[in-house]
């Protein structure tokens, strides 16, 4: 029997590993370009050339060239920037955001927690899709707006997990111990709750960022991304699709570089449930 | 352990890539003799007052079968008689005189005579009742039967375009029984006109069914029927022409014409708009004053290669403030594509470049925003990232502010102190095809510039000679001198280069081979009332 165990948590580990790898490898990838931009672009991303304007994949343009002649390649290089700093920022918010509410609603409970709850259940009302297209025409297209908007879709999702969480950690023994020997609530929560319910929210937050990326790309489709000619994915392909016939390989690369960051965030979310939360493991 | 969330955001990455694919269902295959045309605007309204037809153009151009009006324009945008046979404007260009044909009844048995007349014009005057159009019927005071086929209009002050009026899509003849029958309110769902196709069946917002009138007083309908039918989607149009689910597309996106022209049985028919489109300058802006600089932003933008690249030859750089085929339309000057020219004026009106390669005069940096919609005019955003391309090479920052479409129009018409804008994209339609219409429409002198423009006089234009020209353009009781004002005009605004020209588009359909007679106008609208099908 203990050999039996032993393997099938090696096999586990294995495939733990596998995702877990694959994501971070990926996302450093991503990363490393968002960082390094122009300098490892072949082209200047905005630079136009109107006589070479939806020329397929070449040796001089590797992915082609768009509707007005830039490089796709290079547009594509630099737009890893905005993609992933949105999806990153949105997500570092709804973090505080989404901590902060549930916890402060699971703690304490009574009248707060169903103030708080209320405000959430309301959140969850409005679709983010609409929500950002309120802030587009209010305060125009920008990187800000969208990444408010996307903050505003994950926050009351993650503020219910992390209530359900305190909730039960309320009840621990050492929450009442720490109670009894007179620590104040603050001290309670920093040190002993949400030390406790932080895997939860790494595991929820790498995985939200997988969704935060296809979010913001969904929104930029729909032209309430960033303004032109800034090189964002979602804003790329939008451009992109009524040449979809003439020029498929305008669509393909922003499609494809969307579903890459995607799957990688998604995996190292994964990988990282794996890792910090074997017992969901089936 | 889940992997729904891999999934879903792998799966939905996949979807938004292949999302304008559009699939196309299984429309009815048409009858013989029954044209389907299948609309990229839907039919909501068919009523020249209240709001006037919607969606634009689809209802105008289902108005086009269903009313007749006293005048008619030709495919080339003249003028020519339908209800009425003969009209004669007064010496001093303050009443018509319109001869009707006798004989022509409405859709609903009524007789169309001077009476109904009388009741169509001083219903289209009422401000209450026709809310829209409303500078082509504020001019108009009165009608007068003088008997069963002959009425007199009369205007409040001389107005040359009273037949562009009458010609015009709200000038449709509407049947005062139906008015009585179905109210005001109900008119628009329930249409009755003299037209050569009455309706049949009418699904607003779906699908409008018209059938052949056999009372119509003119030549013969060319088909048993005409369906109306929205199709959203450029690429589920041409699907639907390209499997004879549809005989006439309206709206082929320039991109997409190349999928219909290798297809023996569809012809592409094409004609240039009326609207030129271009960027407004903001001339309350001291650097926008200077017409020196206004002429080297000209210069420096290669509108006949865009019109030629961006838009695949189906578009066409600018000769005059004024499209080609707006009445009036004199060529007064060329786009010229030169670089060093610009950076010579702007070297003239005393800017330098600055360490970053950006001009500034006084420490003030050349920096424009530069407005424009996604989605309003063809190709507007490419051609915004054209524009500030070519600018910057020239040494002229502009920064591009995208702006929903819903609310543009809202950011254009702003109190002087509110305009964000330095150089805004905008394209005017005149709808009655008259040139003194578009050119006062866009270049009159504000009343006050500080509040928001009377019309589209968006920039704040001011110029005393072109204003006396209009006036002249507008009441001078011989037609060549009015012509010869509008020119003047023409040359004067140009030189003036309030805008900066971009390209005029053309309105690009298709038609089945087995359809013959359909025509696209200057003014957008796909015409079907002379076509006929086998």
């Amino acid at each position: 029997m203990p050999e039996a165990i032993v393997r099938r948590r090696r096999r586990g580990a294995r495939r733990v590993n596998l995702f877990l790898w694959v994501g971070a490898t990926l996302l450093v990838g991503f990363v490393a370009l968002a960082v390094l931009g122009e300098s490892i672009a072949p082209y200047d991303p905005n630079a136009q050339d109107l006589f070479a304007m939806l020329e397929a994949p070449s040796e001089a343009h590797l992915l082609g060239t768009d509707n007005v002649g830039r490089d796709i390649l290079s547009r594509l290089i630099v737009g890893t920037r905005f993609t992933l700093s949105i999806a990153l920022a949105s997500v570092f918010l709804a973090g505080i955001g989404g901590v902060a509410l549930g916890a402060i609603a699971g703690y304490f409970g009574g009248l707060i927690d169903r103030v708080v709850t209320g405000i959430i259940d309301l959140l969850l009302t409005v679709p983010n899709i609409v929500l950002a297209i309120a802030l587009a025409s209010v305060a125009g297209a920008s990187a800000t707006g969208l990444t408010i908007a996307i903050t505003a879709s994950f926050v009351p999702p993650l503020a219910r997990l992390v209530r359900g969480r305190v909730i039960e950690l309320r009840e621990e023994d050492f929450v009442a111990a720490a109670i009894t020997v007179g620590m104040s609530h603050t001290r309670i929560l920093l040190r002993h709750i949400l030390p406790n319910a932080a895997t939860v929210v790494i595991i929820e937050l790498s995985l939200n960022a997988g969704q935060a990326v296809l979010i913001g790309s969904a929104l930029g489709f729909l032209g309430l991304g960033v303004q032109p000619p800034a090189p964002e994915w979602g804003t790329m392909l939008g451009a992109s699709r009524e040449y979809l016939t003439l020029a498929p390989h305008l669509v393909a690369a922003p499609g494809v570089a969307i579903s890459l960051l995607v799957l990688a965030f998604n995996a190292f979310g994964d990988g990282l449930r794996d890792v910090f939360d074997p017992a969901s493991r089936n | 352990m889940k992997r729904r969330h891999f999934l879903k955001g792998a799966a939905g990455a996949a979807l938004l890539s292949t999302l304008p694919a559009g699939s196309i269902r299984a429309f009815a295959q048409s009858a013989t003799g029954t044209i389907a045309y299948g609309q990229s605007t839907a039919v909501l309204t068919l009523d020249p007052a209240h709001g006037a037809f919607t969606g634009y153009p689809g209802g105008y151009e289902a108005a086009l079968l269903i009313f007749d009006r006293l005048l008619d324009f030709d495919a080339d945008m003249k003028i020519v008689p339908q209800l009425a046979e003969a009209y004669t404007m007064s010496d001093d260009l303050q009443s018509c005189e319109i001869k009707l044909r006798s004989g022509v009844t409405f859709h609903d048995g009524t007789p169309c005579n001077a009476a109904a007349i009388k009741f169509n014009i001083e219903r289209m005057m009422n401000k209450e009742i026709n809310t829209t159009n409303r500078p082509l019927w504020n001019p108009i005071a009165g009608a007068d039967v003088v008997d069963e086929t002959t009425v007199v209009i009369r205007t409040s002050a001389p107005f040359a375009q009273l037949p562009n009026t009458l010609a015009h899509g709200s000038g449709a003849i509407v049947s005062p029984a139906a008015i009585e029958k179905f109210g005001e309110g109900g008119f628009a769902q329930n249409p009755v006109g003299a037209g050569p196709y009455e309706v049949e069946a009418f699904n607003a917002g779906q699908e409008l069914t018209l059938k052949a009138f056999d009372g119509y007083w003119g030549d013969k309908p060319g088909a048993s029927g005409v369906i109306f039918k929205f199709i959203a989607e450029p690429a589920t149009r041409i699907n639907a022409i390209t499997t004879g689910a549809v005989d006439v597309i309206d709206s082929v996106p320039v991109q997409l014409v190349s999928q219909l022209e290798g297809n023996a049985d569809v012809e592409v028919v094409r004609k240039p708009g009326l609207r030129p489109i271009g960027l407004a300058m903001n001339l309350t802006r001291p650097t926008l004053a200077d017409v020196k600089v206004r002429k080297a932003l000209n210069l420096a933008v290669p509108v006949a290669t865009i019109a030629e690249k961006v838009f695949f030859g189906f578009a066409k750089a600018p000769d005059s403030p004024l499209a080609f085929d707006t009445i009036g339309h004199k060529t007064v000057g060329e786009t010229v594509f030169d670089q060093e020219k610009a950076k010579a004026l702007l070297a003239e009106a005393g800017y330098a470049a600055g360490s970053d390669g950006i001009l500034a005069k006084d420490g003030v940096k050349l920096s424009l925003s530069l407005f424009g919609p996604d989605g309003l005019f063809p190709g507007d955003v490419s051609v915004a990232e054209i524009v500030a391309a070519s600018l910057k090479q020239v040494g002229v920052d502009v920064q591009i502010n995208k702006i929903e479409k819903g609310a543009y129009w809202d950011h254009l018409r702003q109190d002087k102190a509110n305009l964000a804008w330095d150089l805004a994209m905008f394209g005017f339609n005149p709808s009655n095809a008259s040139g003194t219409y578009h050119l006062a429409s866009l270049f009159k002198s504000n009343a006050n510039d500080e509040g928001k423009p009377d019309v589209w006089n968006i920039g704040r234009y001011r110029n005393d000679e072109v204003d006396d020209l209009l006036v002249t353009a507008d009441t001078a009781p011989e037609e060549a001198a009015r012509m010869e004002a509008l020119g003047k005009a023409q040359e004067l605004v140009w030189a003036d280069a309030p805008y900066l020209w971009l390209q005029i588009n053309e309105n690009v359909s298709a038609v089945r081979k087995s359809v013959s007679g359909v025509t696209v106008m200057p003014i957008v609208f796909t015409n079907l009332r002379k076509a006929a099908k086998a």
